[in-house]
């Protein structure tokens, strides 16, 4: 019998992937074509391919209580959590989108991420994200969540936080001004407006904005479905 | 006589074979420099006798060929005399000083991060763990010894696969 | 029973893990875990250029970025020898102070939401926009400044500076006030703060508090008159000072010290010299040479130790933040006061994660 004696560096590396990719399929796809896998999370949104107007309607009443009462975690990290805090204050009011923080990430939508991600701190969040109830979404502000930041050169900071976890906004500053907040906070709302049962071509090419960047693999996942489409 | 002189003078007095520097810098800055066996005599009488009541860092420095350990120590009596006592280890094998946390509390901490990022480890410390670094950062696998503790001048920042370099000259 | 209050807490403002042994409501053994945002800016700054490692101090309590910066740039300054104009000094005064306030805002409101008084959650942030309005003004940004260079500043002071700035310390003034009087009458406010936290005054010095933790427990501390630096003894003030050591006397500490900030840059507002250049070349080199320079940060006394090697990077930069040595002190006082005591306790030290972790 082989006993598996994990290092240490391995346990930290199991935290990048989550078990639930094996329930997918698309990890097989991606073997068989000899690609590299795939990160890639449960969805937010379980496709169907009926759509008439009754799971249509009831799909936008379902994405407008979704994006009209986000509720973020208390994570407070560095700068940007000030920042943070001004958009929740009386100036820049959020509450009045429906973004009000709690404490557990038991009661919460969105992960806001507000600093740079230490090796000391990938499994509590990864922990933190777990717990969150799907659907669930990541936003990353700040230049330290999205790539490093200006101490991408530390050995112990990683560069981006979507090497641990799936992030769907990237607002960039150091710290991004509280209105550059506000306007990753409508993204991210526009982007579960367009969560569904049938997302419609024109959307998924409408142009992006500044602060919307495709997630690294992107690239991987347009190419496996041209080869696909190919194969047919 | 100003005030730092005569801080000085009495420790010239009572331990004048042991310092190897002393000099007055801005006229407030009194600079020592004594050797690892007699930290702890020396600190107990400046915490004592000259009632310096409390230690505000310790720092290291990595000279190529030695350690060099920087307390400063300050007193909160309206008297801006600060003492910058230098200790040289001079092994780089296994470093190692005696902790002043019967002293002054706050050297726990400051020891810790000196033990953390530089390995001079402290003899007699009530809790000497890993402060600033994870814990496991021993079991990672590290090439050179300078990578468990990052702050030595022979370890230096990796190449991450970032695209900006900043320019050196 | 063991509480992990871990890194992810609304109580730590920050990351850091708080274990605490409990028998029922009473602690008997707390346990301070840091380094969730290590980010060895002392490493980063062994490879680069003077200049550029003063944006990174900005990032060091990124609530009062303003006075790290000053605090590198006056120890830079004086290991080269470079003396500053009058009036760059008095600017860099008032910014100081205008960023005490600042920072002693954001403290109170979160002091106060954990205590138990939610209204000056958002009323503090709220003061403190329009003071960073008036920074933004003057610097360009709201946080992360970087107007001090080694020499002086990048910029001079706007058009209409003066009448801003008094309005200000005028609402200011009248404002603090009001919210004093708010937590003053507040029974929950007393209840939870008084004798909550107390520090001696013997621990405080043996542990290395600075600061209002240390004023608090009746030692007459403040950097500003013991060591002046900038033009702090052409200008009169005063010191508070309180004997009790626990989180009430934190608290009306830097509310005065908030009072004495406003009568600082109106002092300061009146005596500015109307001439002066605002920028001269450094040197290009760092010499030969180490120096320990302190300065009185909101937090307490913040300390560069910076070793010069004849070359531009310095050949050690070390950083002694108040906020570090403040925490430590909750290791040692937790223990005997209750569970409830921990939060009022931990807010009103005033911790800021970016110092502590470096």
């Amino acid at each position: 019998m082989g006993v598996r004696i994990m290092s240490k560096l391995d346990q930290l590396k199991s935290y990048f992937r989550t078990s639930r990719q094996k329930t997918w399929g698309i990890r097989k796809e991606c073997k068989e074509l000899g690609e590299l896998e795939i990160y890639e999370p449960m969805p937010n949104v379980v496709l169907t391919h009926s759509r008439n107007f009754v799971t249509v309607m009831i799909n936008w009443l379902r994405n407008w209580a979704q994006r009209c009462s986000l509720y973020p975690v208390y994570l407070g990290m560095k700068c940007c959590a000030i920042e943070m805090g001004a958009t929740m204050a009386s100036r820049y009011d959020t509450q009045r989108i429906g973004v009000l923080a709690r404490a557990s990430p038991r009661h919460c939508d969105v992960l806001w991420l507000n600093g740079p991600v230490s090796i000391k701190f990938i499994p509590r969040l990864r922990d933190i994200y777990d717990q969150m109830p799907a659907p669930k979404w990541v936003l990353a502000t700040g230049e330290c969540a999205i790539s490093g930041g200006p101490f991408w050169q530390a050995p112990t900071i990683l560069e981006g936080a979507d090497q641990v976890i799936p992030v769907d906004v990237y607002v960039p500053g150091c710290p991004p001004r509280p209105e550059a907040m506000w306007a990753g906070i409508h993204r991210l709302q526009e982007k579960i407006r367009s969560d569904g049962v049938f997302i419609p071509e024109p959307l998924l090419e409408e142009p992006r904005e500044f602060y919307d960047r495709d997630p690294p693999m992107m690239d991987l996942r347009l190419r496996r479905k041209k080869l696909l489409k190919e194969a047919e | 006589m100003s005030v730092a002189e005569n801080h000085l003078n009495r420790l010239k007095e009572r331990f004048n074979t042991k310092l190897s520097i002393t000099e007055i810098s801005e006229t407030n800055r009194i600079r020592l420099q004594i050797p690892v066996e007699d930290l702890v005599d020396i600190m107990q009488y400046i915490a004592s006798e000259l009632l310096f009541t409390s230690l505000e860092a310790i720092s290291g420095v990595d000279y190529e060929t030695h350690f060099d350990v920087v307390y400063h120590i300050d007193r909160w009596d309206g008297d801006p005399t600060v003492l910058q006592v230098h200790v040289k280890v001079n092994d780089r094998e296994n470093p190692a000083i005696p902790t002043i946390t019967p002293i002054w509390e706050s050297a726990n901490w400051h020891e810790r991060e000196l033990f953390d990022l530089f390995g001079i480890s402290i003899i007699n410390h009530p809790n000497l763990k890993r402060l600033l670094l994870p814990e496991e950062w021993d079991d990672y696998e590290h090439k050179h010894i300078s990578e468990l503790h990052p702050m030595r001048r022979d370890y230096h920042l990796p190449e991450k696969p970032f695209s900006f370099k900043p320019h050196t000259k | 029973m063991y509480i992990h209050m871990g890194p992810q807490h609304p109580v730590n403002h920050g990351l850091w893990t708080l274990k605490v042994k409990t028998a029922g409501e009473l602690v008997i053994d707390a346990e301070v875990l840091i380094g969730y945002v290590f980010r060895m800016i002392e490493k980063i700054a062994e490879s680069r250029p003077y200049n550029a490692i003063q944006p990174l101090t900005n990032r060091l309590c990124y609530v009062s970025g303003m006075s790290w910066e000053a605090s590198y740039t006056m120890a830079v300054e004086k290991l080269m020898g470079v003396e500053v104009s009058k009036r760059a000094q008095y600017i860099r005064t008032i910014m100081l102070e205008l960023q005490r306030i600042a920072s002693h805002l954001t403290w109170l409101s979160a002091y106060s939401t954990d205590v138990g008084v939610v209204t000056m959650l958002v009323i503090a942030y709220r003061e403190r926009e329009y003071v960073l309005d008036l920074l933004e003004h003057v610097t360009g940004s709201r946080m992360m400044y970087n107007y001090f260079t080694a020499g002086g500043l990048r910029r001079d002071l706007p058009q209409g500076f003066k009448e801003d700035c008094h309005n200000l310390t005028h609402y200011l003034e009248e404002r603090l006030k009001e919210y004093k009087a708010i937590l003053d009458d507040s029974k929950v406010f007393l209840l939870r703060s008084e004798n909550v936290g107390i520090i001696t005054k013997n621990d405080a010095l043996n542990l290395g508090a600075t600061g209002p933790v240390l004023r608090a427990s009746g030692v007459q501390a403040d950097l500003r008159k013991i060591e002046p630096y900038l033009v702090y003894d052409e200008l009169e003030f005063d010191i508070p000072m309180r004997t009790s050591g626990d989180c009430y006397a934190r608290y009306e500490i830097r509310m005065e010290e908030m009072f004495q900030s406003i009568r600082l840059i109106r002092q300061a507002l009146d005596q500015i010299p109307l001439e002066g250049e605002i920028l001269q070349k450094p040197p290009r080199k760092l010499p030969k040479g180490d120096i320990y320079f302190r300065t009185e940060d909101p937090r307490g006394e913040a300390a560069f130790y910076i070793i010069g090697n004849d070359d531009r990077i310095p050949y050690r930069v070390k950083i002694k933040s108040p906020a570090y040595s403040n925490l430590a002190i909750c290791n040692y006082i937790l223990k005997g006061g209750k569970v409830a005591d921990i939060a009022p306790t931990v807010a009103s030290i005033d911790l800021c994660m970016g110092e502590i972790d470096r």
